[in-house]
């Protein structure tokens, strides 16, 4: 399979075989050493709105892997501000990095970097738009955890309506045989057209407001955070927050497999005191986030294969 | 006589557009420019139909659509019928078909979509040609059928 040179913008461009092939990259170099494979390439990780963890992640990435990274986290000190178009930017940063990682804050910035440059471009998140190698990431740990996909009872909690990384884990998990539960407010339900797309592809899913009861189905459950300027309405969110925040007592009947994932930043929809339970995984889905992205930067450049 | 017979001018070479909606009919004329075409044109709105209840219809004296044209007029009045006219008669009846993706000819609908905020043409893959639904190129948002926000292609004359 060929990577080589290959734009990462969406989830929805790869096949499954891509997927598991990009998985199956990231767990075989998990414990090997890379230094220095890519010591004469440079990665230009350009931040157009703040992200640290994303921007940690991926500089760490190409630290391990020997390569050099350059770029920007403050949009205010670039020439954005001064009115450059986003494709003179690439036009300019092409010349100075081998590959490209982009941050923006509007949706489809990255496809327009990408048609802008012939360097492979990687969308570390274009508005509320793609995040896919989140994505990758989330994929790689449930099958981490729990040594596979299919069959797995797949629970997801909080803002579906917004979360752009609840639409593209759903997405990406519509190409194996799992059962979704989509629980969230009235308000903040998933929308209609991706619960249409998975109905195409023959996903079992169930919608509801309510957590306790699927508790006991679930292996894996994708907790995201409510933002209060979701509501129109304070009160609406005041009689909503707190029935979502995770607790010990709530997951009384959970699997003991159970694992919580979280795409972080956590305020406090999981309560701390899980923290140091066996259901806490979204530490360790935040390490696999720099061995994923260095399967991704180290498949793109042509390293591994 | 029917009230397109009777009010409607005749022309010897060119292009019908017939069966158009009401509603599109000033979208086809932005579309064609032909508010700033030095052509004989002739527009009706409210004639008598069998296919549709009241129908509109576009005579344009001189001119051939290119099937660029015709994808576009596609977009937006897909009842649409086009009859090429030589010499006085209909020599040739076109069907309109969507094509699988084209640009710069309707906004997307995503406020905080890039093509809404920097200058870029925007581009849209067809996804479902029968039950009509677009998706931006760029932020994947799905745009139906009764959402299509036309874009004035040409610059205004000054």
């Amino acid at each position: 399979m060929n990577f080589i040179n290959r734009d990462v913008i969406s989830i929805s461009d790869f096949s499954k075989e891509e997927i598991l092939f990009i998985l199956d990259t990231a767990e075989k170099i998990e414990n090997k050493g890379s230094f220095g494979l890519l010591n004469d390439k440079i990665l230009a990780v350009l931040f157009f709105e703040p992200s640290t963890r994303t921007r940690l992640s991926f500089e760490s990435a190409m630290h391990r892997l020997g390569g050099r990274v350059l770029g920007f986290s403050d949009y205010l000190s670039t020439s954005t501000k001064k009115g450059e178009s986003l494709h003179d930017t690439i036009k300019m940063v092409e010349n100075y990095a081998d590959i490209i990682v982009i941050r923006h804050f509007l949706d489809g910035a990255a496809r327009l970097a990408a048609d802008a440059t012939e360097k492979p471009i990687i969308n570390a998140g274009d508005g509320s738009n793609q995040h896919p190698t989140q994505t990758l990431l989330d994929l790689f740990t449930i099958r981490k955890l729990h040594g596979k996909i299919d069959t797995l009872h797949i629970g997801f909690v909080g803002d579906l309506k917004y979360g752009r990384t609840v639409h593209s884990l759903a997405a990406a998990l519509s190409h194996f045989n799992v059962q979704l539960y989509f629980i969230s407010p009235e308000t903040l339900k998933m929308p209609k057209h991706l619960l249409e797309e998975l109905s195409a592809k023959n996903i079992q899913y169930i919608v509801s407001d309510k957590i306790e009861e699927f508790i006991p189905k679930l292996d894996v459950l994708y907790a995201t955070r409510i933002q209060q300027e979701r509501f129109a309405d304070r009160n609406e969110y005041e009689k909503v927050k707190d029935s979502y925040i995770l607790t010990k007592k709530m997951l009384h009947d959970a699997k003991p497999t159970l694992k919580i994932l979280h795409p972080l930043p956590r305020v406090n929809e999981i309560s701390r005191e899980l923290d140091d339970t066996p259901y806490a995984a979204y530490f360790e889905q935040a390490k696999y986030g720099v061995v994923v992205r260095k399967a991704i930067i180290g498949l793109l450049a042509g390293v591994y294969k | 006589m029917n009230n397109e017979r009777k009010h409607i001018g005749f022309i010897e070479q060119g292009t019908v557009i017939d069966h158009i909606h009401n509603e599109s009919i000033f979208k086809i004329i932005r579309i064609l420019k032909l508010d700033y075409s030095q052509a004989l044109v002739f527009v009706g709105f409210n004639l008598d139909s069998k296919r549709i209840s009241k129908k509109g219809l576009i005579k344009i004296e001189e001119i051939f659509l290119d099937d660029e044209t015709l994808s576009k007029i596609a977009l937006i009045a897909p009842d649409a019928t086009i009859n090429i006219i030589k010499d006085s008669k209909v020599t040739e009846k076109k069907k309109l078909i969507l094509p699988d993706s084209f640009q710069g000819l309707m906004k997307c609908t995503n406020y905080n979509c890039i093509t809404n905020k920097e200058n870029v043409h925007t581009k849209f893959l067809v996804q479902d040609k029968i039950n009509r639904i677009f998706q931006c190129y760029f932020c994947e948002t799905k745009i139906h059928d009764n959402e299509i926000e036309i874009i004035r292609e040409i610059k205004e004359k000054t």
